[in-house]
């Protein structure tokens, strides 16, 4: 851990043990007595669905990725609070079980939140808050925001949060250390050299990721959302790379241990129930952008070192309608969703693409957690050709 | 020109929305549980009805929700309070 970072961590702790004791205090005057009072909710979500994709002779059809994730919510006092979800997806052959997030959390006073542990990273608002299978709109995530995300997805360190009132408009923040992203330099994989690994449960350096997230709510009716999200930190560590140079007929040694990485994203949300188009209208949209410093990565095939310009960016905007001020009880339960997004990553690195996609759905909301989504998807790489899916999702909360 | 449309386009599209909200100004902290539910929970996912949950786990969940989407405390104390008092 290098001195800005403890420095901030120290002056973080001060400033929160300093806030929380006064509210302590206040609090234990005040107390009627129900302060430790503990409140567990079992909650969570399954989802289960198919897959029909390609064209003509070559298209296939498969009963699609099921998953379930329990969450777990504990609410142990008046200002001590617990959160976990574990999430169980049969994907490919197997079964994949991962821990989404377990972190304590301490309300420190009115307008700031301790927490620590494993936290969905707040990049942006859809990793954090739009990706559950109910709340997703559509079946599949944007491009760049799945698993192997562009930005961070997941974050294990400490996070300092909250939200604060600016009379008729309001803001939230969340400053955060974690762990940070883990450069890929194409030893384990030659094909990912210039990755970033996030959600690492064991850093490979004493350098410490600083990021956070502010939000902006300009409106009292808190339909317009801007956010602006940013997070610095080093993925190398301080182990050397060796591989035969061709070129030098020499050993040749790669060192990553400065290479810096910087992300940001921009997001923007509105939803309103407006009376004129008789149900509500929700537009979200978000952008992420990660540049990683320049480095030497083997080419151990050619036996030779190259380099790239590391930046991916990848971007999603969402149209959805529902008419749910109808008096119909069929169709206020429908909603229309329309969602394109784009995926550029480094073309000179081995594992560079540039996809666009264009998704259209109609979905049918059987309860406020239950929906069945209908989507048709075109997902065009590069210059290839486009490929078509058909993707059904059944979801329902518990 | 690419950027002017994008630029034009966010320009008339920020115009709308604020002539759409222009006449709301009532402070966020003046708001009834039941508007700010409204308000609020359809920012990510349809609001509940408050029935889904006894009036104890309404305070987990509003504590969760409050810490997840930066809610500030009188909100999170009006939505949890009408959730409460609707069973």
């Amino acid at each position: 851990m290098n001195m800005k970072t403890f420095t901030l961590l120290t002056t973080l702790f001060a400033i929160s043990s300093s806030l929380w004791a006064q509210n302590t205090s206040t609090e234990e005057t005040n107390s009627s007595g129900n302060s430790g009072d503990t409140k567990f909710v079992l909650t969570g979500y399954g989802y289960s669905g198919m897959t029909i994709e390609g064209k003509g002779k070559e298209q296939k059809s498969t009963f699609g990725e099921t998953g379930f994730a329990p969450i777990f919510i504990w609410k142990a006092s008046k200002n001590l609070f617990f959160e976990g979800e574990v999430e169980f997806i049969l994907l490919g052959e197997g079964l994949d079980i991962e821990l989404e997030y377990a972190n304590v959390n301490l309300i420190m006073n009115k307008y700031m939140t301790l927490r620590a542990g494993k936290f969905l990273s707040p990049f942006g608002t859809f990793q954090e808050k739009l990706h559950p299978a109910w709340i997703n709109k559509m079946v599949s995530k944007p491009l760049g925001f799945g698993h192997g995300a562009v930005g961070p997805d997941a974050e294990i360190g400490f996070d300092l949060r909250g939200g604060v009132p600016l009379g008729s408009s309001k803001m939230n923040y969340s400053l955060y250390v974690s762990n940070g992203p883990i450069l890929r330099t194409g030893v384990e994989e030659e094909n990912e050299a210039g990755m970033l690994e996030y959600g690492n449960i064991v850093d490979n350096n004493k350098n410490k990721a600083i990021g956070g997230r502010i939000g902006f709510l300009p409106f009292s009716n808190s339909s317009l959302e801007i956010g602006v999200s940013a997070q610095t930190a080093k993925g190398g560590n301080n182990d050397s790379i060796f591989f035969y140079n061709k070129k030098n007929n020499a050993m040749d040694a790669l060192e990553y241990n400065n290479i810096g990485t910087k992300s940001y994203a921009l997001d923007l949300s509105y939803v309103k129930s407006l009376a004129f188009i008789k149900g509500t209208l929700d537009i979200k949209g978000q952008l992420n952008n990660v540049t990683v410093d320049k480095a030497d990565y083997a080419d151990l095939i050619d036996s030779t070192k190259y380099s790239f310009k590391n930046v991916t960016q990848s971007y999603y905007v969402q149209l959805a309608y529902r008419p749910n001020m109808l008096r119909n009880k069929f169709f206020n339960k429908t909603e229309l969703v329309g969602r394109y997004s784009a995926l550029k990553s480094p073309e000179e690195s081995k594992w560079g693409e540039e996809e666009t996609q264009l998704t259209i759905g109609l979905n049918y909301w059987a309860s406020w957690r239950s929906v069945i989504k209908f989507n048709y998807q075109i997902t065009q790489n590069g210059g290839n050709e486009s490929e078509p899916a058909i993707l059904i999702q059944f979801v329902t909360g518990f | 020109m690419k950027k002017r449309i994008v630029l034009s386009a966010i320009i008339t599209a920020m115009g709308m929305l604020f002539a759409i909200n222009g006449c709301v100004s009532t402070r966020v902290a003046e708001k009834s549980g039941s508007e700010l539910w409204s308000d609020n929970c359809i920012r990510c996912h349809n609001a509940p009805a408050s029935s889904v949950y006894s009036p104890d786990q309404w305070e987990a969940v509003a504590m969760h929700m409050r810490i997840r989407v930066g809610l500030t405390e009188v909100e999170t104390k009006k939505i949890m309070e009408f959730l409460k008092a609707g069973n």
